[in-house]
C-alpha cells in the first residue's frame, strides 16, 4: 500500500516535470498563427483583385468619351448662352440617372469636366476652340 | 496490465493531439471561409461584353457632322441616313418610328440572339425643363438586361414642326437628346 502511494506520487511528479506537451502546444500555436496570417494575406489579395477589376469594369469610359466629344465638337458651334443651356440639359439628363455631370468654366475655352456618382468621381480639363458658330446664327425650327 | 492502466502519459498526448487537431481545424476553416468572396460582381462579368457591344454600336451610329448648311433646314444632306442623328431628325410626332436604314444598321451590328428596346429622353425647355421620353422599339426587357446610352445634340435647324422635339427648343438653343438602348440575350 505504501509502495503504491509512493509510485502514485512519483508518477504525478513525472507528469508535472514532463514539459514536452507544452512545447507541442506552443509550436502548434505558432504554426496555426502563421497559417492564419497567410490566410488573411491571401484573402486580402483576392478582395483587392476583385475590387480593382470591379472599379475597372464599372468605370463609365463611354459616357465620359461621349461628353468629351460633345464638348469638343458641339461647343465650338455654340455661343456662350447656348452652351450654358446645353450643359443644363445634359446635367438634368444625367441627374435622372443618379449621376452629377458638369462642365465648369475655368476660363474662356477652358472647361473642367466633372463626372460623379456613387462609384466614380472623375474630373478632366478640356480645351475647346470655337470654329464655325452654328448657334445662334442658325435659327430655324423650334418654339420660342 | 496494471502498468498500462496507470500510465497517464497517453492521456496527456491524447489531449495535446485533440488541441492540435482543433487548432488546425479552426485555421483551415478560417482559410476557406475568408477566401470565398461572395460578390454581385460575378453576375456582371457575363453582361459586361453585351454592355460594351451596346456602347460600341451607339458610338458607331453617332456620325457627327463637321459642317451644316444653315440655309437648308433641316439639313438632311449632311447627315448619314443610318446615323442616330438622322433617325432622330426624321421622327414624326404622330407615329414616331426609326427609319429603315437605321434599323438595318442596328440589326447588322447586333446578333439576332440579342433583343433590344430603344428609348429617347430629352429636356423640354419650353415646359419648365421637364424630361420627356419616347419609346421607339418597344420590347419588354428581362432582369438580365443591360442599358447603354449616348447623348446626341440636335440643332433647331434639324427639326421640322412635325418632330416630337419641335416644341422643346427655345430660341437659339441646341437640344441634348439621350438615346437609351436596353439589350438582353434571348
Amino acid at each position: 500500500m505504501v509502495k503504491k502511494s509512493l509510485r502514485k506520487g512519483e508518477r504525478k511528479r513525472e507528469l508535472r516535470n514532463d514539459e514536452s506537451g507544452q512545447v507541442l502546444i506552443l509550436f502548434s500555436l505558432i504554426v496555426a498563427t502563421l497559417i492564419a496570417s497567410l490566410a488573411i494575406l491571401h484573402a486580402q489579395n483576392l478582395i483587392a483583385g476583385v475590387e480593382s477589376s470591379r472599379a475597372f469594369l464599372s468605370f463609365p469610359k463611354d459616357d465620359i468619351r461621349n461628353l468629351k466629344v460633345i464638348a469638343r465638337l458641339d461647343f465650338q458651334h455654340l455661343d456662350c448662352d447656348a452652351e450654358e443651356k446645353l450643359i443644363d440639359q445634359i446635367k438634368l439628363l444625367y441627374a435622372s440617372k443618379g449621376t452629377y455631370v458638369d462642365f465648369e468654366t475655368i476660363s474662356s475655352h477652358h472647361y473642367q469636366l466633372v463626372y460623379s456618382n456613387s462609384e466614380v468621381y472623375f474630373t478632366e480639363s478640356l480645351y475647346v476652340e470655337d470654329e464655325d458658330i452654328w448657334l445662334p446664327s442658325g435659327g430655324g425650327g423650334g418654339a420660342s | 496490465m496494471i502498468r498500462v492502466m496507470s500510465d497517464e502519459k497517453g492521456q496527456a498526448f491524447t489531449l495535446e493531439g485533440i488541441t492540435a487537431a482543433l487548432l488546425i481545424l479552426i485555421v483551415t476553416y478560417t482559410l476557406f471561409e475568408s477566401s470565398v468572396v461572395v460578390s454581385p460582381i460575378w453576375s456582371e462579368y457575363g453582361d459586361i461584353q453585351l454592355k460594351q457591344l451596346g456602347y460600341d454600336v451607339l458610338r458607331s451610329l453617332d456620325v457627327h457632322r463637321t459642317n451644316m448648311n444653315l440655309s437648308a433646314c433641316p439639313d438632311t444632306q449632311n447627315i448619314t441616313r443610318n446615323s442616330l442623328q438622322y433617325m432622330l431628325i426624321q421622327l414624326n410626332t404622330s407615329n414616331p418610328q426609326p427609319n429603315q436604314e437605321f434599323l438595318n444598321a442596328l440589326d447588322m451590328m447586333l446578333d439576332p440572339s440579342i433583343k433590344k428596346r430603344l428609348e429617347v429622353y430629352w429636356v423640354n425647355q419650353s415646359n419648365n425643363n421637364t424630361i420627356e421620353h419616347l419609346v421607339l422599339i418597344n420590347n419588354t426587357p428581362i432582369p438580365d438586361a443591360v442599358g447603354v446610352s449616348r447623348i446626341i445634340v440636335l440643332y433647331p435647324c434639324d427639326v421640322t414642326s412635325s418632330s416630337p422635339f419641335y416644341g422643346s427648343f427655345t430660341n437659339d438653343t441646341a437640344l441634348a437628346v439621350e438615346v437609351r438602348m436596353i439589350l438582353w440575350h434571348v
